[in-house]
Parts: C-alpha cells; sequence; structure tokens
C-alpha cells in the first residue's frame, strides 16, 4: 500500500509526500527560529557572539530540511532522479550565468552588487523552473 | 527504442497504475516508456523482462538496428 502511494499513482511529483511534509516542517521551523532570533538580538548588526548565534543557530533545522530533499531524491525512481538532476543542472548553470552577468555589471559598469543572500533566489527558482519542464518533456 | 511494453500491459489487463506499483516507478515513468520518450535504464529494462517472463530482446527493439 506505502509502495502504492508513492509510485502507482497518487503522485508523479518530485517530492513524495511525507518528504514534503517533512521538509516544510523544518523549514517552518527554521523561519521561526531565525525570525525570534534575530528578535532577540535586535539592530543594528554586530558581530559579537549572539548576533552571530542568531545568524548560525537557524541552519540546524535548516539541514534538517535539506537532508529530507536528499531522502525525497534517493527515494525516486529513474526518470524522477533524471528530471531533479537536469533541473539542478540548469539551476547551477543559470546561476553561474547570473553571478557572472551582475559581476561583470559591477566591474565595467558600476552597478551595486545584490548580496550573496539573494543567491537562493535564482538557485530555487531556477531549480523549480527545470523540474517543471522536465515533467512536462516526459509526461 | 521501441517497446511493446503496452501490449504485454494489456494483455494482463494491467493499468499503467498497476504496473508502475509491480515495478516501483513512478505511473509517469511507465507513460514515459510506453511512448518512447524515455529509455530505462538496463536494471529497469531486465526487471520489466523478469516481470513479463520474456528476455529483453523480445520487449526492447533498437530502432538503429531491429534486428539485433
Amino acid at each position: 500500500m506505502t509502495r502504492m502511494l508513492y509510485y502507482g499513482g497518487m503522485t508523479n511529483t518530485a517530492f513524495h509526500p511525507p518528504y514534503r511534509r517533512r521538509f516544510w516542517m523544518w523549514m517552518g521551523t527554521y523561519v521561526v527560529v531565525l525570525f525570534a532570533g534575530t528578535a532577540l538580538v535586535g539592530k543594528p548588526p554586530r558581530p559579537d557572539a549572539a548576533h552571530l548565534a542568531a545568524a548560525i543557530v537557524p541552519l540546524v533545522p535548516l539541514f534538517f530540511a535539506l537532508n529530507e530533499t536528499f531522502r525525497a531524491v534517493r527515494a525516486m525512481d529513474e526518470l524522477q532522479r533524471r528530471i531533479n538532476v537536469e533541473a539542478l543542472l540548469l539551476s547551477l548553470l543559470g546561476t553561474i550565468a547570473i553571478v557572472l552577468g551582475v559581476g561583470l555589471m559591477q566591474f565595467i559598469a558600476g552597478i551595486p552588487l545584490f548580496g550573496v543572500f539573494w543567491l537562493w533566489l535564482p538557485i530555487c527558482g531556477l531549480y523549480a523552473i527545470g523540474v517543471f519542464l522536465g515533467q512536462r518533456r516526459y509526461s | 527504442m521501441k517497446n511493446s511494453l503496452r501490449v504485454l500491459r494489456a494483455e494482463r489487463e494491467w493499468s499503467q497504475a498497476d504496473l508502475a506499483e509491480h515495478l516501483s516507478v513512478s505511473r509517469q515513468t511507465i507513460n514515459a516508456l510506453e511512448v518512447g520518450k524515455y529509455d530505462p535504464s538496463l536494471a529497469l529494462a531486465f526487471k520489466i523482462a523478469r516481470m513479463f517472463e520474456r528476455s529483453i530482446h523480445d520487449i526492447f527493439t533498437d530502432e538503429e538496428n531491429p534486428r539485433a
């Protein structure tokens, strides 16, 4: 029954429901810990122990969320894994192109750089586009 | 690569979901195999052959060399 739930047609998504549920639970914890930490230490940013802890402690639930991603990928069948690997390749190459483009805009045109923090946006966005395109190609 | 997966499945009156369950893959994978959008790994091809009690050559045909 469990196998049917996973593979028998109830879902064709990259993340099977149990992994997806746990992933979002850890991501929710990450957001709560992040906001609680930053609210506790307050502004302005300072390189002291409390501020560093507020920045680093949220990485613990984030690590568990990423671990769920690995578990989900390992549980996928070979086609789903291929779709995800191709999406990751699009994400990696696309992000490299964006970083190079933005870097050159800074060096050549003097346009201010985006912070490294915002890199998650093209990485996750391009990955999502890659999965969407892959699902369409093989359906 | 062509295959006779759809015919073999129909002989057993299985849906794509049934076959997917037996092979522990997604229904999308079965559909992609049947319409020729995806060629299986050797491991999956052997699994399919074992399931239908046929040889790989009976199920899969190399379009560039059909006699192989």
